[in-house]
């Protein structure tokens, strides 16, 4: 027997798929990485599933989609995050060497759109009757991590010569969407149970 | 759908992704057949069942798939369809070049 497939690979197949044919898929995984596969073949294997697993979430919770797509769309980012105050704040406010006031400027933005998260996702869980309280701290937690790493990579990204609207209404509302369909799809419960008719919005 | 007949009762993931690289000449990735059958089963095109877990897989079951009479039903509808579809182009007449 070949030695074991990578560990983290694993574990990111385990967490982040679905639990309905995910034992049978691990051993189907298993069973080719040891007859003749390498540990590229196993990552691009597990990614794949991951991806594949992704849209077929975003399917089947089609209704989480719409609302974060809506949260994204009617929060007024620019009267929030470009007003004189904020800005000046963040020029001249944060008394700090760079990298220090990068950052610091990263995590009050994500602090102020982690409000806007837990606000969103608490109107979410009671339209809907698939709360699950472990469940909705760890899709919390999750969801902070995405925004603070979703914000760095765009406050990295402004450097680049967007076109502005396509700037400030797609790229900027991405890490707060994504961030939103994590701790939704973590906080609620199986994907099946949230439908239309469990949203009362 | 086709490969769930090829392969008959060893219809389970490895094979049936085996059976489409074969066929079509591309690799398949095994969460997307997967996600295919999933979609399948949930149309009720397809059924599935468990295997016994064994050594080779980490102790982990195959999942064995196989297509209801739905599922055979559909297959012959599209067939018939394609054929109908195929039929009579006089320029796809002969051999391939």
């Amino acid at each position: 027997m070949k030695s074991r497939p990578p560990a983290l690979a694993t574990w990111l197949f385990e967490s982040l798929t679905r639990r309905e044919h995910r034992e049978a898929l691990a051993g189907d995984l298993l069973e080719e990485y040891n007859r003749r596969r390498s540990d590229t073949w196993y990552w691009r294997q597990v990614l794949a599933a991951v991806v594949a697993n992704f849209r077929t979430e975003l399917r089947s919770r089609w209704v989480s989609v719409v609302f974060a797509l809506v949260v994204c769309g009617v929060i007024p980012w620019t009267q929030l995050f470009l007003n004189k105050g904020f800005q000046s704040f963040l020029v001249t406010g944060i008394q700090l060497k760079w990298p220090g006031s990068f950052l610091v400027g990263i995590a009050l933005i994500s602090v102020v759109q982690s409000t806007i998260l837990l606000a969103a996702l608490i109107i979410f869980i009671a339209s809907t009757n698939g709360f699950h309280s472990r469940r909705f701290w760890i899709g919390f937690c999750a969801a902070l991590f995405v925004l603070a790493v979703g914000n760095t990579v765009v406050a990295i990204l402004q450097v680049l010569p967007w076109p502005r609207p396509f700037f400030y209404y797609v790229v900027w509302r991405l890490p707060l969407f994504f961030s939103l369909i994590v701790s939704m799809w973590a906080a609620s419960g199986h994907a099946r149970q949230i439908g239309a008719s469990h949203l009362a919005l | 759908m086709l490969a769930l007949l090829r392969l008959g009762e060893d219809a389970y993931g490895v094979p049936i992704a085996q059976e489409i690289e074969r066929q079509t000449g591309r690799e398949v990735a095994l969460g997307s057949v997967y996600a295919a059958l999933e979609r399948l089963q949930g149309k009720g095109l397809v059924s599935s069942r468990l295997g016994e877990p064994t050594a080779a897989r980490g102790g982990k079951a195959k999942k064995y798939f196989r297509l209801t009479s739905q599922g055979l039903r559909e297959v012959r509808e599209t067939r018939y369809a394609l054929m109908n579809l195929w039929r009579g182009l006089r320029e796809l007449q002969g051999e391939p070049t």
